[in-house]
């Protein structure tokens, strides 16, 4: 935001601080006494918060009229393959980093109640967490690629023993759509790595070198590479995985991953398919756009068949999630603009609906059944006040992040395909439908079960987390300038690659549509 | 004093009530403070925003006012297009000189790929007119609801009632907002926000069923018109590059564009003009609730009466057709879109009407005849009466604010004689003569009730006059169409209203002995529910549950705690447990008090005196402030018709005359049928039952959604994750043969290297993760293969 002026932050690499801090962490829970769970919960905090103020530093300190990526490290790591650790961030990945920095230290906050290994799930939890910072901030592919696995990994773990509900089940599943996912992504790294022949996995130098990728090899390696990410972000028909998952998995674990983790796969769509190959993205638009369509109005349609209360969230995840590819998929500067925010405005809402839904309520009462729920308000009013500013957000109103996010991709669809922005229209009424019942069924009515009554209240951690999730809601709900201008910043040199392709492709064809020029200069008015 | 440059406070001082009596516990907890700070913020707003209109009247718009209109307008004026140019003219003259001169301020708030959105607000002379009614009658509600909100629902604490006046206060802070905004982003933010207000203060009383349901209708009926907003706003920025009203370039009145809109032709053949004035109408369809999305309005009543009054005659559905207004611009470019609204308004207008004449529940006759009042003002717009239309949208205000708020004072002093039942205090054969009880209730009600049936000299009489005169005036089908339409309606609209005072007012008092209920008639259970029905609050085993606990509970409900459970049983009372409110009878209906009075008169003067904006020239004779509207709005002033009016007035008399003789001697006892109802048993039925069309969408819409909720549930849950489960016992099987391959052929020879690690072999299969690099592996070989193919097709 630039809000802190160049030269005044001390030249350090800040980037590597932000994994590096949590991995810190990562040893010294690993070294400390089993029966030292208070330390552990404390370790985990202080390391989370360290690393939350590091992005909150890169936030503030990133220059949005300056280059697009600003804090570079670069260091050769493997020099005979071409590759490299290379960090930088840029707006998106600045804005995914903070995202990121709020969720894991709420997580770790909501974590306190784990009683069983707390050791082991915090050290997981932790080296989740560098994975997905990893991501957000490399440059390389190939890094780009370890970190990706370093946090999808642990995950199966996580799920598999402090889980709940057929979480067996739920961690396999995961681990098998994430696994197909980086099969595709492998296939697509190596056709990049060999198809450019530089010989190297530095994306700046794949994206920027002459001639190019050609049409062909766009048109053929487009698609695993963005289709392996689009699985990690829940795109139909491979999201089943992600509300199973949702439900199965440990609450900070959900907020993680229904929060961050799924951007990464949005992020990596962007970063990896979009950016290293425009012409490809332009090609398959619509295909992408037809799928993500499903998604909207098909998981929020799903959502409302729920009677599980994790699984509404689980489907509206994926229902959000889908606006969040369409966004991108539309491949203009307003709705990739609108994809970025809504990640961010759907991580922190998700991740508050997962404290509440999880931490708060499943945690306490042991059933997440709507209709053995009800008439919580009066025993926890301050977690219906956190859940209600979630839904308001999930249902786009004014005033909390979901709105300028989702009127930007709606605005951005409408730019570039109208008939798809009316279709999915329908899921905005269908979402205000099994929010408001949501709501009603678990916090208003009657008191179903008596017990409910005499359940303990809610601790300060939890209070903490809700309080510092709500309040970012609300907060880019009334300015999403806060982001919003480094977010454009980066949006804008990739949107420029795309126009550029699109002129490319009206004069050589586009294979999809029978590789005839003139029918695509058809399709373009 | 330059109240210009304060008009932001305006939208402000309600917001920043709420936030404080939100946030601030010590207001929270205290129901007089909560509720005078929202009163004074609202009385400070009156005092600016009719500052606002009389430095309007007095002095013009300033300086300011050229740099945005007049030399870009003056080259539309001239008609550089042939068609636009007689659209214009055939539109009754309205002329657009953006809106006349404006003031505006506006600061960046948020930036797009493209553009940056501001914050920002503009008063132009309809501005000014709606800030001056919104905030008086806005004002008149909240004083009113200190009084009515007074009374002893919430025993164990006054919480709900301060946040009941954070939430009005919300509410008119966003309506505000909305007449303010200077971009169509920021009034569709306010817009939204009034509907989510409307949600929270129709589903005030949550603990009752049917309020929930009606709020949750309010609110995704109303959504499913915003959508269609929404995108007629997407359409209208791709074409226009940004929402700012103007007519300088890149703002959306600027001529160029609006030509283009008309030349260009988009879907089935209408023109952008068309399309994005028929999307952005559907938002007004869904606010104003017209018919088709009329149906939440009439449940709405289900909140507390002065929520009725703000929402239904003050703000939101005034918003509605203030949204039209304010686009008129783009309306005007479509001969085809100006149809379609006059047609949906008249359609209204009688259709509400009609039904009107068969209900019995107080609020909802006035709730009815809010839809048809509003039909009336649509219509209007679509004949190109734009005057007409907000003239009658002011006088309406004003009188259909003084009639809700009236209702809630007939009811409040009804409840003292058949308790907080709202099935028998609304019901108007439970009254009867009231006009005994409640000397100033009666008086200002017969104001409101004058004006609303048309009666010379009253408000709604000039206003409405000036609609029907607009449309005969067009001189062609639609308008002769529209005429006789919306006099039919003005007929029914005197009658149905005589009807209510006869019943309300006059004969004897039947509180004492009140109607059982009715179970057809319980509003509270009779309304069916538009999305999935398996909301296990409604199921027969709970409500009986709160049925027994009732018997037990509602004699003490004024001291014990307010749990939910027990709200339910105090309020959602039903046939058989009437006699629960037995102390209540001994009392007779009283006056209210002066909280709720004094805005009572208020607005009746309003009510009374509104019309004389604009009143006409008749044979030649000059009032001083003739036209004042039409000149302020700069507008040409309609013209007269005495033969219009004179019909106008005899039909209002007939309906008087009609009303009065029908219901003169009616209902000697509570349980008396309705001498309509004697007359035409069906016919009425129909019109009680608003002609099914709640049933209609319960069937179709509602069990659709339902049905197709459930039937993608089941796909995903069966066929996508069937696939994938199928795929999984697949690669199981194929992991097994690969196994026994890998056994029994391959691995023969190297048995006796394989023994060492056998036993750890054995433990890693047994696990899952085995399982998974199993998989994994086949899967990578599967994707490497598919890269293989690729490479070779391309």
């Amino acid at each position: 935001m630039n809000l802190i002026p160049a030269g005044v932050l001390p030249n350090l690499p800040y980037l590597t601080f932000i994994w590096a801090i949590m991995l810190v962490g990562a040893i010294i829970i690993a070294f400390l006494p089993a029966t030292a769970k208070n330390a552990m919960r404390w370790t985990a905090t202080a390391v989370s918060f360290i690393s939350l103020v590091l992005t909150l530093l890169v936030y503030l300190a990133y220059d949005p009229n300056g280059p697009t990526f600003q804090f570079v490290e670069q260091a050769n790591w493997i020099p005979s393959l071409g590759i490299s650790y290379f960090l930088a961030a840029d707006g998106i990945g600045i804005a995914m980093l903070v995202l990121n920095g709020f969720v894991i230290f709420t997580g770790s906050l909501i974590s306190w109640n784990i009683e069983n290994r707390v050791k082991e799930y915090f050290v997981l939890l932790l080296i989740l967490v560098i994975g997905v910072y990893g991501v957000f901030m490399s440059l390389d592919l190939f890094l780009f690629f370890v970190f990706y696995e370093l946090a999808v990994l642990p995950m199966y773990l996580l799920i598999g023993i402090w889980g709940s509900t057929r979480k067996e089940y739920g961690a396999m599943k995961l681990t098998l759509y994430l696994m197909v996912g980086s099969a595709f992504i492998i296939v697509g790294m190596l056709a990049v790595y060999f198809g450019s022949g530089l010989r190297t996995f530095n994306m700046i130098d794949l994206a920027n070198f002459r001639p190019g990728f050609s049409t062909r090899f766009q048109y053929a390696f487009f698609m695993p590479m963005f289709v392996g990410f689009a699985i990690l972000a829940g795109m139909f028909p491979f999201h089943t995985w992600s509300p199973t998952g949702h439900v199965a998995a440990p609450t900070a674990v959900s907020m993680l991953h229904a929060g961050v983790l799924m951007k990464l796969g949005a992020f990596g769509c962007l970063r990896a398919a979009i950016w290293l190959m425009p012409e490809g993205a332009q090609m398959w638009a619509p295909v992408i756009i037809s799928l993500t369509l499903l998604n909207v109005v098909y998981g929020a349609y799903i959502a409302m068949a729920q009677r599980d209360f994790k699984y509404v969230i689980g489907y509206s995840s994926v229902s959000h999630m889908g606006l969040v590819v369409m966004g991108l998929a539309a491949l203009n500067p307003i709705s990739i603009n609108g994809a970025v925010l809504q990640m961010v405005a759907h991580g922190v809402m998700t991740a508050l609906f997962f404290a509440v839904v999880g931490r708060m309520i499943y945690d306490r009462t042991h059933t997440r059944q709507l209709p053995e729920l009800g008439g919580l308000a009066q025993v926890f009013p301050f977690a219906a006040f956190l859940f209600i500013i979630g839904g308001l957000s999930s249902m786009g109103m004014p005033g909390t992040a979901g709105f300028y996010a989702e009127f930007n991709i709606f605005m951005g669809v409408w730019a570039r395909f109208p008939l798809v922005a009316i279709l999915a229209g329908i899921a905005i009424p269908i979402t205000a439908a099994y929010i408001l019942r949501v709501i009603r069924q678990v916090f208003f009515g009657e008191i179903r079960n008596p017990e409910f009554l005499r359940l303990p209240k809610l601790t300060w951690q939890e209070k903490t987390a809700g309080t510092i999730l709500a309040t970012l809601v609300l907060l880019l709900g009334i300015f999403p300038d806060l982001i919003h201008p480094m977010i454009d910043r980066s949006v804008a040199p990739v949107v420029q690659r795309l126009d550029t392709a699109r002129q490319t492709l009206a004069t050589v064809g586009n294979p999809l549509l029978g590789n005839n020029p003139s029918v695509q200069a058809q399709d373009g008015q | 004093m330059d109240f210009f440059a304060l008009a932001w406070l305006i939208p402000l001082l309600p917001l920043g009530a709420f936030v404080f009596i939100t946030f601030f516990s010590p207001l929270y907890r205290s129901r007089i403070i909560s509720g005078s700070v929202a009163i004074v913020a609202m009385l400070i707003a009156v005092v600016l925003a009719w500052g606002i209109l009389f430095q309007a009247a007095s002095a013009g718009f300033g300086a300011g006012s050229e740099s945005h209109a007049a030399p870009a307008e003056a080259a539309h004026g001239e008609g550089t297009v042939a068609e636009g140019a007689e659209g214009e003219g055939e539109h009754g003259g309205v002329h657009f000189e953006g809106f006349g001169g404006a003031y505006s301020q506006s600061i960046a708030w948020a930036a797009t790929g493209t553009t940056t959105f501001n914050v920002g607000y503009l008063i132009d002379a309809p501005v000014a007119l709606m800030l001056a009614m919104v905030t008086l009658a806005g004002f008149c509600i909240h004083l009113f609801s200190m009084g009515y909100m007074a009374h002893d629902e919430y025993p164990a604490g006054h919480e709900r009632q301060s946040r009941f006046f954070s939430f009005i206060a919300l509410f008119t802070a966003s309506m505000l907002g909305m007449v303010l905004a200077d971009n169509l982003l920021l009034f569709f933010i306010c817009w939204e926000l009034m509907g989510l207000c409307s949600y929270l203060l129709i589903g005030f009383w949550y603990f009752k069923p049917s309020a929930y349901r009606a709020a949750r209708k309010a609110f995704i009926t109303t959504r499913i018109g915003d959508v269609f907003m929404m995108l007629g706003l997407f359409y209208l920025y791709t074409q226009a590059g940004s929402l700012t009203f103007g007519t300088a370039e890149g703002q959306i009145f600027n001529p160029a564009l609006l030509e283009r809109l008309h030349n260009q032709t988009t879907f089935f053949g209408m023109s952008a003009a068309t399309a994005i004035s028929l999307l952005i109408f559907m938002g007004t369809v869904g606010k104003s609730a017209q018919f088709p999305l009329h149906v939440w309005l009439p449940d709405a009543m289900e909140g507390p009466t002065p929520v009725s009054a703000l929402i239904h005659a003050a703000t939101m559905v005034a918003a509605g057709v203030f949204l039209v207004a304010r686009t008129y611009p783009i309306f005007i470019e479509s001969e085809t879109a100006l149809t379609v609204v006059a047609a949906v308004g008249a359609f209204t207008a009688i259709f509400a009407a009609l039904i009107a004449v068969a209900q019995f529940d107080i609020k909802r006759i006035l709730a009815y005849s809010t839809l048809s009042q509003l039909g009336f003002m649509v219509a209007a717009l679509g004949i190109g009466g734009w005057v007409a239309g907000l003239f009658h949208l002011l006088t309406h205000a004003f009188f259909k604010a003084l009639l809700f708020l009236g209702s809630g004072s007939v009811i409040h002093g009804m409840e003292a004689a058949v308790g907080h039942d709202p099935n028998k205090a609304q019901d108007i054969r439970n009254m009867g003569g009231l006009r005994r009880f409640m000397g100033v209730t009666w008086l200002t009600y017969m104001i409101g009730y004058l004006a609303l049936a048309g009666v010379p000299f009253f408000s709604g009489f000039f206003s409405k006059d000036e609609i029907i005169a607009d449309a005969f005036g067009r001189g062609d089908t639609l308008g002769y169409v529209v005429y006789g339409t919306l006099s039919v309606a003005s007929l029914l609209t005197a009658f149905y209203m005589t009807r209510q005072i006869m019943v309300v007012f006059y004969g004897p008092f039947r509180g004492f002995q009140p109607r059982p209920v009715d179970p057809q008639q319980d509003y509270s259970e009779a309304v069916p529910v538009e999305t999935p029905a398996h909301d296990p609050a409604h199921s027969p085993a709970v409500t009986s549950a709160s049925h027994g606990a009732h018997d037990s509970t509602a004699k003490t409900y004024t001291t014990h705690a307010t749990t939910a459970a027990h709200g339910a049983t105090a309020h959602d009372t039903h046939g058989g447990h009437g006699d629960a409110h037995g102390h209540h009878e001994a009392h007779e209906p009283h006056e209210s008090p002066w909280q709720m009075t004094v805005p009572l008169i208020i607005l009746a003067l309003f009510a009374f005196g509104a019309g004389y904006a604009n009143i006409p020239e008749v044979a030649g004779i000059e009032f001083p402030g003739q036209h004042w509207l039409s000149h302020f709005l700069q507008q040409e002033a309609a013209e007269f018709n005495i033969l219009v009016a004179g019909i106008a007035t005899l039909l209002s008399l007939a309906g008087i005359g009609l009303g009065y003789a029908m219901y003169r001697g009616a209902f000697a006892r509570a349980t008396d049928l309705d001498p309509l109802e004697a007359r035409m048993p069906g016919l009425f039925r129909i019109l009680n039952n608003k002609f099914y069309i709640d049933e209609l969408y319960a069937a179709t819409i509602g069990r659709f959604t339902n049905w197709f909720g459930r039937g993608l549930s089941f796909f995903d849950r069966n066929v996508v994750d069937g696939t994938v489960n199928g795929v999984g016992v697949g690669s199981l099987l194929l992991a097994k043969i690969n196994f026994i391959i890998d056994d029994y052929v391959l691995n023969q020879g190297a048995d006796n290297l394989a023994e060492g690690t056998a036993i750890t072999g054995d433990g890693l299969r047994q696990t899952t993760t085995g399982k998974i690099q199993d998989y994994g592996a086949l899967i990578f070989a599967g994707v490497l293969l598919i890269a293989l193919i690729y490479l070779y097709a391309f």
